[in-house]
């Protein structure tokens, strides 16, 4: 019986739709069976950065419509052993798909999975009620900045509410959903450095959660999204690094969070030569 | 724990916020960023606008100096977010009491 994630974050652009593939393809590169779920009905995005959009015959809606069977809906993606996608439909908008019916579809999911990752559709209205409803627990991503901080801890309020309801109503207490898991993204070293970002323990001591990973800012991510190829599969990359980072923890394993701050000077480049830390 | 310490430093020096707790300098947006998000993201919670603190902070501050000497300036409010239903916190720094206080409790007495 795989887990369910839904990532999600409030605040749109901050990355949620490159955080479900990479971690998603992370996992599946260590041999977890991952299945990705496109929840963002009208605006999928999940396929084309995940270079899948050409492979697409089905979709959720056409699950739900019993247009299909949930099998036949899933793209099966060809780099990863183990890794599926289940397409958003593009055409019809959120409320194709209720809460009842997710619940179903990820429950199916979870059979055939380690891991199911929700990738939630930015707000807190419809759309986000449904993705959430199914998750066991949730993943907040957020970057280094007033908005999506405020907006994430909004996030976290209705989550927290949400774990308490389902309680109430007798469903299985859900504690990764009241105390989600931090993903601070786009955070950027030379900035920090100087004062003028946020740091990681300051989004900490204001939003009260465990860091799941922090993301350095990285171009890279940019050029390997135009490609359709999430960055963790280019080992150099720092960005692929930290959610190749990220699967371990979620699998249980121990990786202590990088120190962004101290990479790119002299020092740290000999330290690396000379092989210390 | 530490929310409160970031509203602490925001409401002390209002609307220019002091050193942060973690020692960053005074004119670093960091520092800004992070006191006005504490603030901000308590209000949401409990559901009072900073504008409003400010003023229920000044209010508290001039009943409370008809009584006694208080160093309005270092008064601090805070929201023990602890409980189930979160409470308001001053603290209100004496200087030192006024003879009207001491024959009031007189008269109370």
């Amino acid at each position: 019986m795989g887990q369910i994630y839904v990532v999600t974050s409030g605040k749109g652009g901050v990355g949620k739709t490159t955080t479900v593939a990479n971690i998603g393809s992370a996992l599946a590169m260590t041999g977890q069976r991952v299945i990705l779920v496109d929840a963002d009905i009208g605006l999928r995005n999940l396929d084309v950065v995940m270079g899948l959009e050409s492979r697409i015959v089905y979709d959720i809606v056409d699950v739900v419509e019993g247009v299909c069977r949930l099998k036949q809906a899933l793209v099966r993606d060809k780099r990863f052993e183990g890794l599926m996608l289940l397409p958003a439909a593009q055409t019809k908008d959120k409320s194709a798909v209720s809460i009842k019916a997710m619940r179903t579809i990820c429950n199916e999911l979870r059979a055939e999975a380690d891991f199911v990752l929700i990738d939630c559709p930015a707000g807190i209205e419809q759309g986000f009620k449904v993705a959430t409803a199914a998750a066991d627990g949730a993943i907040i991503v957020c970057t280094p900045d007033v908005s999506s901080i405020r907006d994430a801890d909004r996030v976290i309020g209705l989550l927290q509410a949400q774990a308490y309801e389902r309680v109430k109503h007798g469903q299985p207490e859900a504690p990764a959903l009241a105390e989600p898991m931090l993903v601070i993204n786009r955070l950027r070293p030379s900035m920090v450095k100087r004062g003028d970002m946020m740091t990681q323990d300051d989004i900490q001591e204001i939003l009260a959660l465990p860091i799941l990973g922090v993301i350095p800012e990285d171009e890279g991510i940019i050029v390997t999204t135009n490609r359709g190829e999430p960055a963790v599969m280019v080992q150099s990359s720092l960005a692929g690094t930290a959610y190749r980072d990220i699967a371990r923890r979620l699998m249980g394993e121990d990786v202590p969070l990088m120190r962004l701050q101290d990479r790119g000077g002299i020092f740290a480049r000999l330290r690396k030569i000379v092989g210390g830390r | 724990m530490g929310l409160i310490n970031i509203i602490r430093s925001v409401l002390r020096r209002s609307p220019v916020p002091g050193a942060s707790p973690l020692g960053a300098s005074v004119t670093s947006s960091r520092a800004v960023a992070k006191s006005r998000l504490g603030l901000t993201v308590v209000s949401d919670r409990v559901g009072i606008s900073p504008r409003l603190l400010e003023s229920l902070r000044q209010d508290i501050g001039r009943t409370v100096a008809t009584y006694a000497d208080v160093d309005t300036d270092e008064l601090e409010l805070r929201f023990d977010l602890t409980r189930r239903n979160p409470a308001l916190v001053a603290v209100i720094p004496l200087t030192c009491l006024k003879e009207q206080w001491q024959s009031s409790s007189d008269m109370g007495g």
